[in-house]
């Protein structure tokens, strides 16, 4: 009797020491799973910075990649700041593996409305971003799988041309284009008695609709911002007053005015649609591929300055208003179309226009805009 | 006048006293012992709460402004010393289980910089108050938080 308590008492104090021991692991996996997650997070965080800091340069892998993928197109992202210091996150004597790669989930070259884009490489799509995280212990030579996590967060993307193109090409490929052939007062709309507007274009493009006819940046669904107020572009730094840069890579919409006082660069393609804009003072590309489109979809465009200025004005809209005035010798290098001119409102004098080349080839006027928002998340163990 | 029915014997009763002395005194050890097991893992749970809190926390505040602060303290939360955890957070709005008053909270912030990418190593530990094996008791959580364009 005695024997058999005993041995009951030894088979007690076994199952109790291995509840407790098995307490103490759950415990721990507990502890090396949560790190696995924030681990996964950091990835997302590193790979989204390392996407929009990339999208930014024509030349990079990424870019090359989103603006020629199709729907389930892969591309592995190497995450070097993770390499050096996600082992910095682990407990001692722990190690850990991950990988992480960019699928292009769906990608559609149509707008929503049913147009096609015309743009070869324009559209909209949805972009994953998988994370993987695998978290070993090395104990004796030995590498032992503990946790791993998997992290997939899916954003909207735009491809979009910063020159608005047609079945022919950019739309902006012709120095002065004036919707109405005719001024108000019946005269030729570029011709004046005071102002000498001299128009400067090495070559010349045949394959041009009717002016009266042309629209630009008329699918809304590759604006890649839009509604936004003046803090807002100061607030993005799409214009940053520090630096006193225009950072463009895309095409962003805002409301009301934009003024433009003091003497501005240019970094990036991209266009600023407003009501209407005002420049007082130069502005000017801080490299040779930089691009700038002003958009004014309700007013004028008043340029009160005789610096250069290297951009594209645009001035029209539906009710056929939408007019340049050159409060001073105009010195453009870019481009301009608008319904009308308004010479009686320009400076006597001498203006030139000299037509900028980069605003001739539409296939190296793309840009690509990753949204902030995540439309997915995807959390779990599941490879 | 003696009885005929057999009786123990006292070295039967002192074994029988023993045995059932060693079976009670284990069911009590164990009882205990589950107890402090439960107790540590609702203090581990606690912990890891308190950690990962900090973490999100840290994560919406956004690298920018970590990265610019020079306090000792950031939304309430004091770095690089052991600061009692309140119940509740007038400044951040954050209210906890009464529970977690007895835990001590330390924050230490690292700034990192690879090919251009910037990012900040946050290690949150969490331990009891007062405990005789505060070692046992003390969770740990870290995170980069990564500079966003």
């Amino acid at each position: 009797m005695v024997m058999v308590l005993a041995a009951c008492l030894g088979m007690l104090a076994l199952s109790y020491f291995r509840v407790a021991t098995e307490s103490r692991h759950s415990s721990k996996w507990h502890e090396i799973k949560n790190t696995a997650i924030e681990a996964s997070r950091s990835l997302q965080e590193e790979a989204y910075a390392t996407l929009i800091k990339d999208l930014k340069n024509p030349k990079s892998q990424i870019f090359w990649f989103l603006l020629g993928a199709v729907s389930g197109a892969r591309n592995e992202l190497r995450l070097p700041f993770a390499r050096q210091n996600l082992v910095k996150t682990l407990p001692p004597g722990y190690d850990c593996d991950f990988s992480c790669e960019l699928k292009v989930i769906s990608f559609k070259n149509t707008a929503p409305e049913g147009k096609s884009y015309h743009g070869k490489h324009e559209g909209h799509g949805i972009l994953a971003i998988r994370a993987r995280v695998d978290i070993f212990r090395t104990t004796d030579q030995q590498r032992k799988s503990i946790s791993h996590h998997e992290l997939e967060i899916h954003h909207d993307y735009l491809v979009a041309s910063m020159l608005s193109p047609d079945q022919h090409g950019s739309t902006l490929r012709k120095a002065l284009l004036i919707r109405k052939e005719r001024g108000c007062n019946g005269q030729n709309p570029v011709i004046s008695e005071n102002v000498q507007l001299q128009i400067l274009q090495n070559e010349t493009h045949d394959h041009l609709e009717k002016p009266e006819n042309l629209q630009v940046f008329n699918h809304f669904s590759l604006w890649a911002r839009r509604d936004l107020t003046s803090d807002d572009l100061l607030r993005q730094r799409i214009i940053d007053t520090t630096t006193r840069t225009l950072n463009l890579n895309g095409i962003y919409h805002c409301r009301g005015q934009i003024v433009f006082d003091g003497q501005w660069q240019i970094r990036g393609q991209g266009v600023l649609i407003a009501d209407n804009f005002v420049i007082n003072n130069s502005i000017k590309k801080s490299e040779s591929n930089a691009l700038a489109v002003f958009f004014a979809r309700r007013g004028n465009i008043r340029i009160n300055t005789d610096k250069e200025v290297q951009a594209a004005l645009i001035a029209i809209n539906n009710n056929g208003t939408g007019s340049i005035e050159a409060l001073q010798s105009l010195n453009l290098n870019g481009m301009i179309l608008a319904d009308s001119l308004n010479l009686q409102h320009w400076k006597p004098g001498k203006h030139i226009v000299v037509y900028d080349q980069t605003l001739s080839d539409p296939d190296k006027a793309y840009q690509i805009s990753v949204s902030r928002w995540i439309s997915y998340l995807g959390n779990g163990e599941n490879s | 006048m003696k009885s005929d029915k057999p009786g123990f014997m006292l070295t039967e009763a002192l074994l029988a006293m023993l045995i059932l002395g060693l079976i009670s005194s284990s069911i009590f050890f164990m009882i205990s012992a589950s107890n402090r097991n439960s107790m540590n893992a609702w203090h581990s749970l606690l912990g890891e709460q308190l950690c990962s809190e900090t973490i999100e926390v840290f994560r919406s505040i956004g690298y920018n402004r970590l990265s610019d602060c020079h306090d000792q303290y950031i939304a309430d939360y004091q770095l690089n010393e052991w600061q009692p955890v309140t119940a509740a957070s007038k400044l951040t709005g954050i209210s906890r289980p009464e529970a977690c008053s007895v835990f001590a909270r330390k924050i230490t912030m690292q700034l990192l910089e690879k090919d251009g990418i910037n990012g900040i190593l946050v290690k949150v530990s969490v331990k009891l108050l007062k405990s005789s094996r505060s070692e046992d008791n003390e969770v740990s959580c870290s995170a980069l938080l990564m500079e966003q364009p």
